[in-house]
Formats: C-alpha cells, structure tokens, sequence
C-alpha cells in the first residue's frame, strides 16, 4: 500500500474528531459575535467591566501560584520516588494517585472541615498560640489553592516519576566524578534534563487549574469566583447563556495562549537537538 | 598522575553478604591495571568505592600515600570513563569536555585552550558543535576519555569503557586508550569481563572472583602460571587432570589410573595439572609418558582449526588441531600432553 491510500484510510477518523471536538466549540462561539455593528461588541463588553478583569487576573494568579507550589512540593517527592527499588516504586507511585480516586466533591468538603473557622487548621493555631482568633482562611483564594495543589500533585509527580525514570543514573555521577557538588549536579545536569518533563508536567497541572470548576466553586464559595464558576453563574443563575460563551471563549484563548508560551519556553530552555 | 594504594577494603550492604572481602593492591604510577572477573564478582564495586561513588564498609584508599577515603566524590579529582558513556545530553561536545574544568573554577580562556588540546588530541576537533545523540557509539567513547583526561586527574578509572562497542571497534579504540595512556603517562584502573580485552592493553591484570583477589600479575605470566582453576578457566585451560598427593613419582611427575604425566611445574602440594585445547597433540602412539587414548564425541569447525571433544578415561578434553580434513565423530584418537604446556595448580 503506497502512502497517498494510507492517507485515505485516516478520514473517518479525522472528520470524527473534528466534528466531535470542534463543532461544540464553534456553536459556543457563534453567538458570541454580533451580526450588527461591532462583530467583537460582546468582547468589548466584558473587557471593559472591571470585575470580569478581576475575575481573570484572579483565575491567572491562582493558576500560576498553583503551578509554581506543585513544581516544588512534587520535584523532590518525584526525585525521591523514582530512585527507590523498582517495587517501592510501584507502590509509591499508586499511593501518589490514590487522592484522585475519591469524588472531588467529598475531597473538597474534607478541605471545609479542615480550612473552616472552626476546622482542625484553626484549632491548632490557636492551641499552639499562633493566632488568638479564628483565621479565615476558607472561602479565599488561599483556600483555592490549596485545594487546587491538592488536585493536582499527583499528576505533577506522576508526570515526573515517568520523566526521571529513563534518566541515565551515570549522567549525575559523571557530573559528581567532573566536580560537581550535588546542588550544582541538580540545577546543571538533573534539571536541563527534565526540562520536557517539567514542562508537560506544568501544562497539564496549569490548564487544569484554569478550567477547573468544583474546586474553586467549592473552596471559594460566591464571593471569590474564577472564569469557570463565572461561566456557570452567568449561564444558571443569570440565564445569560451569551455572555457565558464569551467568558468560556476567553478562557480557551488565554490557556491555549499559556500553554503555546510555554512549550515555547521549554523548547528555548531544551537545547537537544531532536533526532527525526 | 599518581599512584593508588587499596588497603583492606571490604563492601557489604546487610552485613552478611560481603561483596568484597578486605581486598589490597596497588597500582604504580603510569601503569595501566585492569580488574578482571564475571559479573558480580566485585569488580565494578571496587572502582566505585575508588571513585567514591560508593561508601565502603572498611578499608582505606589512599592515592600518593594520601589518605582519600572519606574524601567526597567531587573533591577527589578522578577521571571516569562509563560503560554508558554519560555525556551530559543537554551540552554539546565543547561544553561537555569543558564541564569538568568548569567546576575546578578554570577562567574562559584556559578552558578553551585546554579543551581544544584535549579534542585534538582524541581526533574530535570536528564535532565540536555536536551534541551527543549525534554522534556515533565510538565517537561518544572518545568525548567521554576527553572529557575524563581534561581536568588532568591523579587517576582514570574506566568501567566497561569498550563493552559497549561493536568488535572492530572495541580493538580499534583499545590500542587507542593503550596509546594514549602510555603518551600522558596515566594510571589507569581498567574494570572488564572481557579476557583478551584486558591482557592486550594491561601493564598488571587483577583477577577478582567472589569479592576476592585470585591472582594480580603481568599478562604473561598469568597466561603461563595461573594459579587457581578459576584463573585458568578464566584464560582458556579447559583441561584438568585431578591427583592426590599420594600419586605422586617424584618432584615432576604423578601416575594416574596407569598413566604417568610429566610437568613443567612441581606438583607437590599442587592438585590438579591443566594445558589449553590447542597444546594437546593428537598422535597415533599410545603407551607412552603424557599420553592417553579417547574417543571424538563431537566436532566443531572454528575457521582456522577444529576443536573436537574427547572423552578419555581421566574424563573429557577439548584439543584443539589445525588439520585440513575434519576427524569424525567415534574415531579413536591418542592425545599427546607435553609437558612443556602442562600445569601445575594449587587450588
């Protein structure tokens, strides 16, 4: 079979996804434009308002904070892990991911019991003396990065494990044998190489945070809304099913955006030359 | 460079199983020593405890009388060369060789000169700009033995260096590391599991089996005298003949079931005799000193000669006989063991 019929073959499939994946993003997108005067008229609306604009600082800053705390907490987890034996390994590596075996509605309300004025996290401030009265910390934007981090380690450090582990052990003693000290072996040897590894690791945990609903609806209760819980009270509460789409559209432009720097980046910082 | 002193050094990692039992050797200056054994023998842990990747459980090493032991890796100013080779794959071939002067502090300017020497020198002056992954299997040999030599170390420890070579190759670049040690005057510690590999570039060869030395001597005289059966193995004597002291004539020579052999070696507190498959003459006189009869129970072509298997009353033999025509398989043979090529083992 030549390679022009083989081509022939993939059609169904193609037209499959591209019916499937983006026909319901291009009737979202539809009535977001305006037939009369301004086609962006809707855009220009939502951009002017200066809640909206809060709103998606907010959803950004958290989605970075997000980021950056997974990156550290899951990096040394993640090192550490793909080291051991190939059996505590495979256990480890499963207990990583047993949080995201349980429903995100029961795992946020554990964070309510343990974030709330009354919680667990209170309590302890206030045996230990670290505060004289309850600290709020629950319906905050603290609290949506908790759970956020909380959400999302486990693929940060799933990600990683799998990175690390077709690492070449003898690169870093090589390093050390050369006169590296273990601190300038990790930023100088270790960390180049697993740049890929960090990046998709940091896509997947950012765009999750972006477009995650539960958590943030949840832990940031009405008064700390991000885009996505901004989708949902636009749309059911409001009926505003227009300005829901904007909204919904604004967000899938400002992840693809991230994520298009970002593999950017990661190829800029990765300097091995892909072997095609 | 300098000299290398190995005093009692022993590795366990549960306290029972000991991996190397108090081992001591020493290697001179400017001399190329190769540690030889099977896998697991405690070869490549020795080198790694020497290289301080790995803490020892006792022992001591020293490197020109100086005390290194506790000494951490990155201080000790080794080169290593891996089995796998570990260049940096984010670096290019400049930035890898000059990794290691980088991090003794060397100013801009040094480093280019020297790692520009050094490229020269091992014939990479062309890849300069490469990365790893593009180069070949040999090519990734010479960087990493660049990128080892460069920051001019006390002591180059090679693990495998060659084991991962394909054969023309792994000739090719042996003579080259042979000559490039006798060039820079290095001392070399050289780990391999491959015979020929390591009597063709050794000054001394260190026999390891079973976190122990056997037999540390020069290429020749290990090939003449092994000392144990284990080191005979090793080198290519398939061929034993047991006896009891009891069996013994006189100084030289020993009867077994009627047949009475002669050796080069003194047999007293020896226990077995051994010679090498192609030092066995098939002859057609019988009843005579070193000689015994057999049968062929089978036949093997190896291009310039034909290695056959004899079972004789003393047990089977590999004789190997360059001949044009093949022996069959059933033919009555008599095997000639002259006794310039017989000997003696203690263990």
């Amino acid at each position: 079979m030549n390679n022009r019929s083989a081509i022939h073959l993939i059609v169904p499939a193609f037209l499959g996804v591209l019916i499937f994946t983006f026909f319901p993003l291009i009737q979202i997108a539809i009535p977001t434009f305006q037939a009369k005067g301004n086609v962006f008229a809707e855009y220009v609306r939502f951009l002017q308002n200066s809640y909206n604009l809060q709103v998606i600082a907010r959803t950004f800053m958290i989605s970075v904070i997000t980021v950056i705390i997974v990156l550290v907490l899951g990096l040394p987890v993640s090192l550490w892990i793909a080291r051991q034996k190939v059996g505590v390994k495979q256990v480890l590596s499963l207990l990583i991911l047993f949080p995201m075996l349980t429903n995100a509605v029961v795992r946020n309300f554990a964070w309510i019991i343990i974030l709330g004025k009354d919680g667990i996290l209170n309590k302890l401030f206030m045996a230990l003396h670290i505060s004289n009265q309850p600290v709020s910390i629950l319906y905050t934007n603290i609290s949506i990065v908790i759970g956020s981090v909380y959400l999302f380690l486990p693929i940060m450090i799933t990600s990683l494990i799998g990175s690390i582990s077709e690492l070449n052990i003898e690169v870093e003693e090589a390093a050390a044998v050369l006169g590296a000290t273990p601190l300038t072996s990790f930023f100088k040897v270790l960390i180049p190489q697993l740049t890929p590894g960090i990046f998709t690791g940091c896509i997947l945990v950012f765009a999750g945070t972006m477009t995650a609903y539960t958590t943030p609806q949840i832990l940031g209760g009405n008064r700390h809304l991000v885009m996505s819980t901004l989708i949902y009270q636009q749309a059911m509460t409001l009926g505003n099913w227009q300005s829901a789409s904007v909204v919904a559209i604004v967000l899938i432009l400002i992840s693809a955006f991230s994520m298009w720097l970002m593999r950017r980046i990661s190829h800029m910082l990765d300097r091995r030359p892909s072997l095609a | 460079m300098a000299n290398l002193e190995v005093k009692k050094l022993a590795k366990s990692y549960d306290g029972k199983n000991k991996i190397l039992q108090d081992i001591s050797f020493s290697v001179k200056d400017g001399e190329l020593v190769s540690i030889l054994g099977p896998s697991g023998c405690g070869k490549t842990t020795t080198l790694r405890i020497i290289a301080g990747l790995l803490d020892e459980s006792s022992g001591q090493v020293l490197v020109d009388n100086k005390d290194v032991t506790k000494v951490p890796v990155y201080k000790r100013n080794f080169g290593m060369v891996f089995q796998s080779y570990a260049l940096f794959p984010h670096l290019n071939i400049f930035e890898n060789v000059a990794f290691g002067l980088k991090m003794h502090g060397m100013n801009k300017s040094e480093i280019k000169t020297k790692v520009e020497e050094i490229l020269e020198i091992t014939g990479l002056t062309e890849y300069v700009k490469k990365y790893p992954a593009q180069l070949s299997g040999g090519q990734q040999q010479r960087v990493s033995l660049a990128r080892a030599l460069v920051i001019n170390p006390q002591l180059l420890l090679m693990d495998e260096p060659l084991s991962n070579l394909d054969a023309k190759l792994r000739l090719k670049m042996r003579e080259e590391i042979r000559r490039l040690q006798q060039k820079l005057k290095m001392t070399v510690l050289f780990v391999t599991h491959d015979q020929q590999e390591c009597f063709a570039i050794s000054d001394r060869v260190m026999i390891m089996k079973e976190g122990k030395i056997d037999q540390f001597d020069t290429p020749q005289n290990i090939f003449h005298h092994p000392r144990t059966e284990y080191v005979a193995r090793f080198i290519g004597y398939d061929n034993f003949i047991h006896f009891e002291q009891t069996q013994l004539i006189d100084k030289h020579r020993i009867q077994v079931k009627g047949r009475v052999f002669e050796s080069v070696d003194e047999c007293k507190n020896a226990k077995l005799l051994t010679i090498r498959p192609e030092n066995i003459e098939i002859t057609s006189q019988d009843e005579a000193e070193n000689v015994m009869s057999g049968t062929i129970i089978s036949n093997e072509y190896l291009g310039q000669s034909f290695k056959y298997r004899i079972k004789t009353d003393l047990g089977e033999f590999q004789v190997e006989e360059s001949r044009k025509k093949m022996r069959l398989v059933g033919e009555q043979v008599s095997l000639f063991l002259p006794a310039k090529h017989l000997h003696a083992l203690s263990e």
